[in-house]
């Protein structure tokens, strides 16, 4: 009798702990992470009676997670490319609007700026004209130096992502390896934990989406964690920290680091895969850098080009024309870990041609016995014993002497938009006019012109003194005609009327490099004379060369104007946006795909456990009967015992 | 496979925030009007956009340009009418005034009227437009061109001709430097020019002149000889090394031809008289109208008086056809840049168009077709919301 009560009461029992498991998997229906929980009956150990075994009821063998590690791993894994692509997604569609949006957009204000030139050079005299295009050129400045400032925002968010993704990632590390150790103990006395195991897996998913991890299950039933190529962030109860660090040669440019022992701290940026802080860091070096080295090198394209032609104008005041806009100087950075034993390395750069420039930085780095140059961008090579380089535009030179791993940071372009302004002050000193003009003397009687008069250098101008051209029959010889030119460099130029009266084109080097064409038919003695411009009021005609170069291909090797040098930059973060939104879409489903796998496995179904109820309230009734039964033979007996 | 409850509702509201988020962009699409909100949209489109406004900016401002060359030429096409209806009004008196009819005070009279003509020239020729720019002082547009000092003419401008861009290759000049309209002006017939000596005491008059083939510029004099008055006249031409180039004898109105040149005279030149053909010179517009007052205002009392009178008139007429050639030179050239600039605006306009269209199909919304994609989206997400809550209410413990 005793044993029947006592298979019921262990039926009682067990069912009754079933039913808490049941209940707790309901109460956690909501709950993130949590697995659910399976109480497995086993039954007793029998008793040997004879030859039989006597059962002797039932036991709750353990009360198990369902689970299953490999549907985990890939949700860590889909985790970490999730945190990767929403991060970068979100970075840049935050550049895409902010380049998008027509209020912040350059374009106008270019258009803006090179139709004002020509208002000048439809009206060069005109003071009012000429102070629409110096607010024009302010706009167009303001608007560099505005769209530069809020990709430096970009920058600054960033770092604040870096330090902040660190921090969470050394937080969760702490209480993954607190985790471990509890896991450990309560492993150590017998039975799952499971509550603390789906904490310790939830904050793993966690931490994967921050960071790429790999995670080995040791057999005390701790997890170690690694990010990176294989630097340790858990071991068993032991957490490591990421560090911040400041990058040695980019200024305010946070990198990922993890303590060596000994002190030291190495950088792990280039290998972390994954998470939000790849996120960050590939949206920086993919999507920002390139934006805006971009908008650096039109800023610069413009300084310089723009300047050059100025330069060769002649003002309202009859000086030649100075800086239209402030001149732009390369940035050169020293590595902090440069050796400092005198005389140290020093390098120079400057800008020969702003058409060829790369929308790049460069990394030059001295290895004991060659100078290499890398373009950043891609990656491109050069190398030379001397450090005397001549490459997209740029001469590079170095001074001092060099230790081995000396390197520098040449910014030709990156961050110059913030620099970009207008030089000039005053109205009248917009350069609209050539700095030289060309006359035919009034008592000239043959048919000759001369016309397309222009400066291509500054050397020789302004013009010491009148250039006088007279043609003369003989002047190379007997019977070899041309002009004798007296001033300027001096000398014959040879023109024949019957074969050349068509035009033809001469330059006179040194003086300003003029180049002009002759035509017509000139009669001997006929003069023509070259000479200082005066900046005369209704001279336009370096307003014009300067209007021309908004449709002339000036940057990019000759391969875009700066209009289309600006919208590439636009379509170039459009493409990356698009695609970052693409890959998060493909990510976002994948991630739900293993989500769904996960709760195919470990997640609560309330039918499910519905069902469960009623099939262990069931069983737990018909335990109960027996109780009653073995109660009731008990009475029989007694009864029976009593007469 | 179980699908977990937590699953069940993710994917509802999964489902219904993706719709919401569909009609939303449909939402903004449809509120602003365009397709592309954010370069990412389409990015090539988005650079299109860009390149396109560029265009369209630049054509704009080419239009612009266009209506300032419009006006400056018009402004200069009046000044060279003017100039013109002068010119022609000065001949018309000079032929009235060549009649051998007049007399010394009507002549007065007329060279009183021409003075009158030649000011009013000189003002044509200082012409200034609408922003006191002077039309005909090259590049120096504050300095009035034109001032007479000492009886002459001065130019204090110089030879610069302004353009204007008017199309991504073209530009056309809105004015001609004075000097090349008032000043730069061949003398005589273009090519050669005739003057009788102040010394000739005959009645010879130049009759016309002319080219024939090749001519050999130099300066000739034609000498008349007739030693005795029974003798007949005979001329010899010498070039300007006195060397003799032809002789013969004269006779009225017969041509003397030289080195390619081809000259009439008539009356009767005195033994010692000569002419002298040259290459002609420039000679501005007012010194020509100055030697004609000049030749009005000379007394007439001798013979030879009117014969010099006649020869001024005669080569006055010849200076001022070519002054007034010169004027239908560059009136021509006005119309021929206002010709090019209607093409050159032509075009500029259909570009414009074009570009605009352009720009319009990349960047504009299809409404119809935006309107029933929200219709679709709005019905789609209605049937999502009705499906959560369907799938929601059912529950196994509705029944226990």
């Amino acid at each position: 009798m005793a044993d029947l009560l006592g298979i019921a009461s262990s039926g009682l029992g067990a069912i009754q702990q079933a039913l808490k498991t049941t209940g707790h998997n309901i109460a956690n229906v909501n709950t993130e992470g949590y697995s659910r929980q399976v109480a497995d009956f086993t039954t007793r150990s029998s008793l040997r009676i004879g030859d039989s075994f006597l059962g002797r009821g039932v036991e709750i063998g353990t009360v198990r997670r369902a689970y299953d590690s490999f549907v985990v791993d890939e949700l860590r894994n889909r985790g970490s490319k999730l945190g990767m692509a929403s991060t970068f997604e979100s970075l840049a569609t935050g550049l895409d609007r902010l380049v998008g949006d027509s209020d912040n957009g350059l374009a106008s204000a270019l258009d803006g700026f090179f139709n004002a030139v020509q208002g000048v050079a439809n009206d060069p005299g005109s003071i009012s004209a000429r102070q629409v295009l110096l607010s024009d050129a302010k706009i167009l400045t303001d608007r560099f130096t505005q769209l530069n400032e809020n990709m430096q925002g970009f920058e600054r968010d960033t770092n604040n992502r870096i330090s902040s993704s660190v921090s969470e990632i050394n937080e969760l590390a702490t209480n993954i390896a607190e985790l471990n150790a509890d896991i450990t103990f309560a492993l150590g006395s017998g039975g799952e934990p499971n509550d603390l195991l789906d904490q310790r897996d939830a904050l793993l998913l966690e931490l994967s989406s921050k960071v790429g991890i790999i995670t080995l299950e040791q057999t005390d039933g701790a997890v170690n964690v690694f990010v990176g190529k294989g630097q340790s962030l858990v071991v068993g109860g032991e957490a490591q920290q990421l560090q911040v660090v400041n990058n040695a040669v980019y200024p305010n440019r946070f990198e990922v680091g993890v303590s060596l022992p000994g002190g030291a701290t190495q950088i792990i940026s280039q290998q972390i895969s994954g998470g939000e802080l790849q996120g960050v860091l590939d949206f920086r070096s993919r999507v920002l850098d390139p934006a805006m080295s971009e908008l650096g090198r039109v800023a610069v394209a413009m300084t310089d080009l723009f300047n050059a032609q100025h330069h060769l104008g002649m003002d309202l005041n009859g000086q030649l024309g100075g800086d239209f806009f402030s001149p732009l100087s390369p940035t050169v950075i020293t590595s902090a870990n440069n050796s400092t034993t005198a005389p140290v390395a020093t390098v120079n750069l400057a800008i020969d041609n702003a058409s060829d420039l790369e929308a790049s930085d460069y990394l030059l780095v001295y290895d004991g016995a060659q100078w290499g140059l890398t373009r950043t961008a891609d990656g491109t090579f050069f190398s030379d014993p001397a450090g005397n380089f001549a490459v997209d535009g740029l001469s590079v030179s170095v001074g001092g002497t060099p230790a081995a791993g000396d390197s520098f940071l040449l910014r030709p372009v990156y961050g110059a938009a913030g620099q970009f302004n207008l030089q000039l002050s005053a109205p009248e000193q917009f350069a609209a006019a050539a700095p030289v003009v060309s006359s035919q003397a009034v008592n000239n009687s043959g048919s000759g012109t001369i016309s397309a008069l222009s400066a291509s250098s500054t050397g020789g101008l302004p013009l010491a003194g009148d250039i006088s051209l007279s043609f003369n029959p003989d002047a190379l010889g007997v019977g070899i005609p041309g002009f004798d030119v007296v001033g300027g460099p001096g000398g014959s130029l040879a023109f024949d009327p019957a074969t050349e009266s068509s035009g033809k084109t001469f330059t006179l080097v040194g003086s300003g490099d003029l180049s002009f064409t002759l035509g017509g038919i000139p009669d001997n003695g006929d003069v023509f004379t070259l000479s200082a411009g005066s900046g005369a009021p209704g001279d336009n005609r370096n307003a014009l060369l300067m209007g021309a170069m908004q449709s002339q291909n000036l940057v990019d090797g000759g391969t875009a104007t700066f209009g289309e040098a600006y919208s590439g930059m636009i379509g170039g973060v459009g493409v990356a946006t698009r695609q970052a939104q693409a890959n998060l879409q493909a990510e976002d489903s994948l991630m739900n795909n293993a989500v769904a796998a996960r709760e195919g496995v470990s997640g609560v179904n309330l039918e499910q456990e519905a069902a469960e109820l009623v099939r262990l309230q069931q069983a737990y009734q018909a335990a109960a009967h027996l109780v009653a039964i073995a109660d009731t033979l008990f009475q029989t007996l007694l009864g029976a015992t009593r007469r | 496979m179980t699908i977990s409850s937590a699953q069940i509702f993710r994917q509802g509201i999964n489902a219904i925030l993706s719709q919401q988020e569909a009609l939303l962009r449909t939402q903004a699409e449809i509120s602003s009007g365009k397709r592309i909100q954010t370069p990412s949209d389409d990015p090539s489109g988005a650079v299109k956009i860009l390149d396109l406004e560029e265009q369209i900016a630049t054509a704009e401002q080419h239009l612009r340009n266009g209506l300032v060359v419009r006006t400056d030429l018009a402004l200069e096409e009046n000044a060279m009418t003017g100039a013109q209806n002068v010119l022609q009004r000065v001949r018309e008196l000079v032929i009235q005034a060549n009649n051998d009819t007049q007399s010394e005070s009507t002549r007065q009279s007329i060279a009183t009227e021409i003075r009158a003509r030649r000011d009013e020239l000189l003002a044509l020729a200082n012409t200034r437009n609408g922003s006191g720019d002077y039309l005909f002082a090259g590049f120096q547009t504050d300095s009035q061109p034109f001032s007479i000092s000492g009886g002459s003419l001065v130019y204090h401008g110089d030879q610069g001709q302004r353009s204007v861009q008017v199309g991504p290759s073209s530009q056309i000049p809105i004015n001609d430097p004075g000097v090349d309209v008032f000043q730069l002006i061949k003398n005589g017939n273009g090519t050669l020019s005739v003057d009788g000596a102040s010394s000739n005491t005959g009645s010879g008059i130049v009759e016309s002149l002319s080219q024939s083939g090749s001519l050999v510029s130099d300066t000739y004099a034609i000498n008349f000889i007739q030693l005795s008055p029974t003798d007949p006249i005979t001329y010899e031409v010498r070039d300007s090394s006195t060397t003799l180039v032809t002789s013969g004898n004269y006779v009225s109105g017969e041509s003397i031809s030289f080195n390619g040149a081809v000259i009439v005279l008539s009356g009767t030149p005195a033994n010692g008289d000569s002419f002298t053909v040259s290459p002609a010179v420039n000679q501005d517009v007012f010194a020509t109208l100055n030697n004609i007052i000049a030749a009005l205002e000379a007394p007439s009392t001798e013979l030879a008086d009117t014969a010099h009178f006649h020869n001024a008139m005669g080569k006055g007429l010849n200076d001022l056809d070519q002054a007034m050639d010169n004027f239908s030179r560059i009136r021509s050239n006005i119309g021929s840049r206002l010709n090019n600039l209607d093409t050159q605006t032509e075009v500029n306009e259909n570009f414009l168009l074009r570009m605009k269209e352009a720009a319009s199909q990349v960047q504009d919304l299809d409404y119809a077709e935006a309107i029933s994609r929200l219709g679709a989206q709005s019905t789609s997400l209605e049937a999502a919301q009705k499906v959560f809550i369907e799938v929601q209410g059912l529950s196994l413990f509705d029944f226990l």
